[in-house]
């Protein structure tokens, strides 16, 4: 890793408001956010509910699109993006690991898995083999051909992991990856997202509820109604 | 991807047989519903075969068995009637047209016995009626025997009875005792009007001289122009040499209008029926298939989420979608594909099941694809953000 790369913030959130409109009501779920995501970071964002963590990721994962203010991903500014130019970047660049798993229920574990790589040209061989390897890593490798809801929370949670991670992209957004989960299954999960970090060095941000958990990772983010405290 | 959406298709097989048995059953109603559309369609197309223009019908109702005195002064009503400025010609026919009345036998045909409808005519009244002679000629007044009749038919009976090499003029038709002998083959004289199906028709001589119990109508051609007012001088003709006889008049063109009427009324209210039906399983297809499509909101959001283009997924989901609605048509169409063997109703036969098969299925595959279009239309305009919390 060059220090030149390390310079330059992988994700960079510049004034993001967020306003949700339903019948009347207008939320304000984000303001004049400024953030930077720097490359090999594991970042926790914590804060009460409705504060708006998951709106504050979903700009992060170009889930969503600000009402104003901009997103710059690797230094290029992605606000005139249309939808067909962000999927490419939401593919090979970001990894989404969502509360609720998120499972195709009428999949196999390893067809959820290799879901990504659907849309990338390579054979289906390699999509296999890559969503085995995947599976491998968060030690799933014995489930490859059950349907999600024939597994343990915790484990649709690692297959919603082999997910984000088949494609290996550099960065990874868990928006309470163990919020349903025991404390048990959740430090397995905790743990393989330490070692994505450490020796992948993969970029993380998640957020938690969890003090301890926030407390190992690098830096907390703390968001109050709608805005980063410091 | 192919190999994706099989997979797909085949783990959702339980979702995805709801579809299909709708699908099957819309192809199967409108299969029905265009063959027998058709069937009425190409019938009311076939010409009729005679002209009704200016012919009145005198029906004749008399009281008791047709008697020698009967006899007697038929062919003074007829000579009186032709004396009469604006009439043209007179005959009489054993069978009315446009009334349901019908001389029916049936007799042996290639493969089959066929029912074969009769009609005797006055000489002269194929021309009057102008009806088409297209082999041999009329049967003649007097040629016919008891038991042995000589007779000219249309050309559906020619080729429901003979093979196509084969000359019917000449031919006899055997039936047990009795026997017809065919002297000419005509294009049609379809008696019952236009709605009706194709049928075997036999004309024989009506003879004037002997017509035994047959007389049952007269027809008036009358000059082109003859006003209306005209059918009280022709009836009040016939009365005043046939008073014992209960007459009425109508022109042809009136009861095959009246004759229509009864027809129609049926043809209408099963239409209006029919319309409703299919819309009804046309708007149960688009509901389930619409109803699949939006369940599948969240996958739409997730598979853009994980970096699918929006038109990449809504591709995907239509394609499932009339893979499904394929499954279902063959299905249909293999099930279909077994009625005209089964011969139930004329309107489901070989010639015209392929275009309805054809027909039925390009109306199904159009059906399924708005109903798939439309909903992920909608459920693509969603950021994937909201599209994943979508319930
Ligand atoms: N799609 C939406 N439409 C309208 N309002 C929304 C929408 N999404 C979020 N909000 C509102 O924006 C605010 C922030 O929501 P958000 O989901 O980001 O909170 P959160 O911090 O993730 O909360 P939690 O910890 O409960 O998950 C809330 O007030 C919420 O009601
Ligand atoms: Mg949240």
């Amino acid at each position: 890793m060059s220090d030149n790369l390390n310079q330059q913030p992988l994700i960079t959130l510049k004034n993001i408001r967020k306003m949700y409109y339903t019948d009347q009501i207008e939320t304000l779920a984000l303001k004049d956010i400024n953030l930077e995501i720097n490359k090999g970071e594991f970042i926790s964002i914590m804060g009460p509910s409705g504060c708006g963590k998951s709106t504050l990721l979903n700009m992060l994962g170009l889930l969503d699109r600000p009402s104003t203010g901009t997103i710059e991903f690797e230094g290029k500014t992605l606000d005139k993006l249309s939808d067909k130019a962000l999927a490419p970047i939401r593919n090979e660049k970001l990894g989404f690991v969502f509360q609720t798993f998120h499972l195709i229920p009428d999949l196999r574990v390893v067809d959820n898995v290799a879901l990504p790589l659907l849309y990338r040209p390579m054979s289906n061989k390699e999509r296999r083999e890559r969503a085995l390897n995947a599976l491998k890593i968060v030690g799933l490798d014995a489930r490859v051909n059950h349907f999600p809801t024939q597994l343990s929370g915790g484990q649709q949670q690692r297959v919603a992991i082999a997910r984000a991670i088949v494609g290996e992209p550099p960065v990874i957004l868990a928006d309470e990856p163990t919020g349903n989960l025991d404390s048990h299954m959740g430090n397995e999960i905790m743990s393989i997202l330490f070692d994505l970090n450490e020796n992948r060095g993969t970029t993380i941000v998640m957020v938690t509820h969890d003090r301890e958990q926030a407390d190992q990772t690098q830096r907390t983010v703390r968001v109050f109604d709608g805005q980063l405290v410091h | 991807m192919l190999k994706h959406i099989l997979t797909l298709t085949w783990n959702r097989r339980w979702a995805n047989s709801l579809v299909m048995l709708e699908v099957i059953i819309a192809f199967f109603a409108l299969f029905v519903l265009i063959s027998v559309g058709y069937h009425l369609w190409s019938n009311y197309q076939r010409p009729l075969g005679y002209n009704y223009d200016n012919v009145w019908e005198i029906s004749l109702r008399i009281d008791g068995r047709w008697q020698d005195k009967d006899t007697q002064i038929l062919p003074d009503v007829i000579n009186a009637l032709n004396a009469l400025p604006n009439v043209v010609s007179t005959h009489a026919q054993s069978a009315p047209a446009f009334r349901n009345w019908s001389w029916t036998t049936r007799l042996p045909a290639k493969d089959s016995t066929e029912r074969v409808y009769r009609n005797l005519f006055s000489d002269g009244a194929q021309e009057t009626l102008g009806i088409k002679l297209i082999d041999g000629r009329w049967p003649l007044a007097g040629e016919s025997e008891p038991q042995k009749a000589v007779v000219a038919i249309n050309r559906y009976m020619r080729d429901r009875f003979f093979e196509d090499d084969v000359n019917a003029v000449n031919r006899v038709i055997v039936d047990g005792e009795s026997e017809f002998r065919i002297v000419g083959v005509f294009e049609d004289y379809r008696q019952r009007g236009e709605f009706t199906e194709q049928v075997s028709y036999t004309i024989g001589s009506l003879d004037l001289s002997n017509p035994g119990n047959n007389v049952t109508t007269l027809f008036v051609k009358m000059a082109p122009g003859t006003p209306v007012s005209d059918e009280e001088l022709v009836l009040n003709t016939a009365k005043s040499i046939a008073p014992h006889w209960d007459m009425g008049i109508v022109p042809w063109s009136e009861l095959r209008e009246q004759h229509h009427a009864n027809v129609l009324t049926p043809i209408r209210i099963a239409t209006v029926l029919a319309g409703f039906f299919l819309l009804m399983v046309a708007m149960g297809l688009i509901g389930v298939l619409w109803q699949d499509v939006l369940r599948r909101t969240q996958e739409i959001g997730l598979r853009r989420a994980l970096g699918a283009p929006s038109g990449n997924v809504r591709m995907q989901i239509i394609g499932e979608m009339l893979a499904v609605t394929g499954l279902g048509v063959i299905i249909g169409g293999v099930l279909a594909a077994q009625l005209p063997m089964l011969e139930l109703i004329d309107a489901i036969n070989w010639q015209t099941t392929p275009m309805a098969l054809v027909l039925s299925a390009l109306m199904i595959f159009a059906l399924s694809f708005f109903a798939a279009y439309y909903p992920s239309y909608i459920a693509a305009r969603y950021t994937p953000s909201e599209a994943l919390r979508y319930e």
